[in-house]
């Protein structure tokens, strides 16, 4: 499978990466429902870990792949107490959109 | 053009659509649909590059545990019909705005940069079971302890927001 | 070894008192831990300890546990009353113990890995705590913008990490500033890049301007005892982080282009701190809001003093923290009693208290003092000893600007105490404390007199 690693010059994954990432981070500004807005959070970590994959695999280094374990972890532990607090939030105010949630000044 | 060049493409295609479809899209029940897809196009990436193991967690982890319980929320709280209320226009051109300034930054910062690699250490098993485990249970002892310490506390955390007040 | 075993045990001891319906033995439990804490860490000064190749505890990381753990215990002696909830206690216990675990982490980290996980362990309990007063909608706000803002940085730290590890083939900061001597295998771009947005994530924790907006906030939303946690433990943290990665790994890299321009960032971002943070303080009236205006003011004069890199950052760093920590938590201290008291947080609540009570206008007295500058207290000392870096290096103009700023600062520190001091009590009820509270207060303002007298024996206790 060598010829994979040279077919494909790792620009491609770096600019592939930062196209997610950016659509991740369009989606955090540009939407005001509070789920959506968890999963753009989930798109940028997903591509950062497509980037720490490749890089990985063209470093030869294993050290890559087993870091993105750990943004997985930390992940699934934002995921589970991002939700949590959004059913508080729900609970009290009937409404997930973070347009209600200005009572405090940005 | 090479085989892996033209699944490259096709699977970039479509990461990146669907990734804009799920920013774009009203519903939020679609948007977990999108994300699924994007997600099971980077496992498409992962396999390309080797990574048999990784795809295999990534698809049981995100599309598996995650995006349930996404799901599970969404239906719970009853948010599967397009209830975004209409926003102004000003907003979404910013948002619009800030982030095409972040992808042109980071490209440009970015553009010429070369990974050097040494020759002898392109080993292509590097993303099998067993070269990752040694590696996580070796070198990366002490991460793999302390991240049960997160655990515990998300956990903690999520059971103490969750349950109700005894008065 | 000793110090993660003992913090992380003390977190899951915390949860098991719950099971063993032991609740009552964890307040002495913990106070006993973080002592002890103290002197392994005092004990361990010098030794060098690598825990798996992935923490050293090295002097700088043990000078910071050793500060963490005595603001943490002064915290908890202060915060009694947020643990008097009975059916929760054990769950606030472990989510306080456990983001102590991340500070340590965060101040010892040799590897990548351990940074993001001490950042993320350090953040995820806060995020619950802030939310902690579950019925009010204030604390859910807080709690949800921190988390959102929160896992929003964490992604530019992510990515940051990433595109250094493309850039040098390791997550060891040593082999990170091993490759600026030695660049072979090291693109300098992706390094110059990765290291920007780790220190920009850092600098979202820290609430530096432009990345504050989230902290007054969600310290006016989270009840007052986790606001004073997060405007010192976390704070505490996150500079520790900072300051590791920037002395050593940023600092190895001065004679490569991009340093320079980091240099110029770095210090925007610390005066437009210390300005932004003061001028907008001083036009607040809600007592808690103006506080985290000024702990913005001061994260600013810290990572002044950081991006200085004179050849005692150490202690500068160490010492501002320890004085601004203890001032910051001593107003907190009288701001729960005084608004619990009068169920407000206005600055008019403040009106005549030396009337109702002399010893929480004298202990409130210390800490303003000490924030604003005025000597003989800790305060000053910290101030003098950047500005003295600051002013060694040359960049005069942004000495006298720090300077100006900080007078803003007396500015709105003497509107709280003359309104002590010379305004009429609204309300004449006097404010009882308890003998063991007016003890404890009277002898954390000494500290911090001690401290300001004598910052010379702390430096050799120390370091």
């Amino acid at each position: 499978m060598k010829e994979v690693i040279i077919g494909i010059p790792i620009q491609w994954y770096i600019f592939l990466s930062i196209a997610l990432f950016c659509i991740g981070v369009l989606g955090v500004l540009f939407r005001r429902n509070a789920i959506v807005i968890f999963m753009c959070i989930e798109l940028m970590l997903n591509a950062v870990n497509l980037l720490m994959v490749a890089f990985s695999r063209y470093l030869g280094d294993t050290g890559g792949q087993v870091f993105v374990f750990f943004v997985m972890v930390v992940a699934a532990a934002e995921v589970s107490v991002g939700l949590a607090i959004l059913m508080m939030i729900y609970r009290n105010t009937k409404s997930t959109d973070i347009d209600t949630l200005n009572r405090l000044k940005w | 053009m090479l085989l892996s060049q033209y699944i490259f493409l096709f699977l970039s295609f479509v990461a990146i659509i669907s990734a804009l479809m799920l920013v774009l899209d009203k519903n939020p029940v679609h948007s977990v649909l999108y994300l699924i897809i994007t997600f099971f196009a980077i496992a498409g990436h992962y396999l390309l590059l080797n990574a048999q193991f990784l795809a295999v967690v990534h698809i049981i982890v995100y599309a598996g545990a995650i995006m349930v319980l996404f799901l599970y929320v969404i239906m719970m709280l009853n948010l599967n019909k397009d209830i975004e209320p209409h926003k102004k226009n000003i907003p979404k051109v910013a948002a619009a705005v800030a982030a095409g300034l972040l992808l042109l930054s980071l490209t440009a910062l970015v553009n010429g940069a070369e990974v050097n690699m040494l020759p002898a250490a392109r080993n292509s098993n590097i993303g099998l079971m067993d070269n990752l485990g040694k590696t996580l249970f070796k070198e990366y002892m002490l991460p793999f302890e302390i991240s049960s310490i997160l655990f515990l506390s998300a956990m903690v955390g999520a059971v103490f927001l969750s349950k109700k007040e005894i008065h | 070894m000793k110090e993660l075993l003992l913090l992380s045990g003390l977190g899951v001891l915390a949860l098991v008192a719950e099971i063993i319906n032991a609740r009552k033995l964890i307040y002495p439990f913990v106070i006993f831990g973080l002592l002890l804490n103290i002197g392994l860490c005092y004990h361990d000064l010098g030794s060098n300890e690598s825990i798996y190749g992935m923490l050293r505890l090295d002097n700088a990381a043990l000078a910071f546990t050793i500060l963490f753990s005595v603001i943490a215990l002064v915290w908890f002696i202060m915060a009694k009353n947020y643990f008097s909830d009975e059916t929760n206690i054990s769950d606030h216990f472990s989510l306080v113990l456990f983001s102590l675990v991340g500070v340590f982490l965060l101040s010892s980290y040799t590897h990548l890995s351990m940074l993001f996980l001490g950042v993320e362990i350090l953040s995820i309990p806060v995020y619950i705590l802030a939310g902690s007063d579950k019925r009010n909608v204030y604390s859910n706000e807080a709690a949800f913008k921190y988390f959102l803002l929160g896992a929003f940085a964490s992604g530019f730290l992510l990515l940051g990490i990433v595109m250094v590890y493309g850039g040098v083939g390791s997550f060891y900061i040593t082999q990170i500033a091993a490759s600026a001597l030695l660049p072979y295998g090291l693109s300098e771009k992706l390094v110059a890049i990765g290291l920007v947005l780790i220190l920009f994530a850092f600098a979202f924790k820290m609430s530096a301007v432009p990345f504050h907006f989230w902290a007054p906030d969600v310290y006016t939303g989270a009840p007052t005892s986790i606001t004073a946690y997060m405007s010192t433990i976390v704070k505490i943290g996150a500079i520790a982080g900072f300051y590791r990665l920037y002395v050593g790994v940023v600092a190895v890299y001065a004679q490569y282009d991009f340093f320079s321009s980091y240099l110029l960032i770095f210090l925007i971002i610390a005066l437009l701190t210390i300005v932004v943070g003061n001028v907008i303080a001083a036009s607040q009236s809600n007592v808690k809001r103006l506080l985290a205006y000024s702990s913005i003011g001061h994260a600013g004069f810290i990572i002044l003093g950081i991006a200085m890199i004179s050849p005692t950052v150490n202690f500068t760093t160490w010492y501002y923290l320890l004085a601004y920590c203890l001032a910051n938590i001593l107003t907190f201290w009288v701001l729960i009693i005084v608004s619990k008291q009068d169920n407000a947080e206005d600055i008019s609540v403040f009106n005549g208290l030396v009337k109702r009570n002399p010893i929480l206008a004298g202990t409130m007295t210390v800490g303003l003092l000490s924030m604003a500058g005025i000597p003989p207290l800790g305060g000053f000392f910290a101030k003098y000893f950047i500005l003295l870096d600051v002013i060694g290096r040359g960049y005069m103009m942004i000495a006298i600007i720090a300077i100006l700023a900080s007078l803003i600062g007396v500015y709105y520190y003497f509107r709280i105490i003359i309104a002590m001091f010379a305004k009429n009590p609204i309300q004449t009820a006097t404010i009882e404390i308890g003998s063991f509270t007016k003890l404890l207060m009277i002898l954390v303002s000494c500290l911090l007199l001690a401290i300001g007298i004598a910052p010379e024996y702390v430096y050799n206790l120390i370091f």
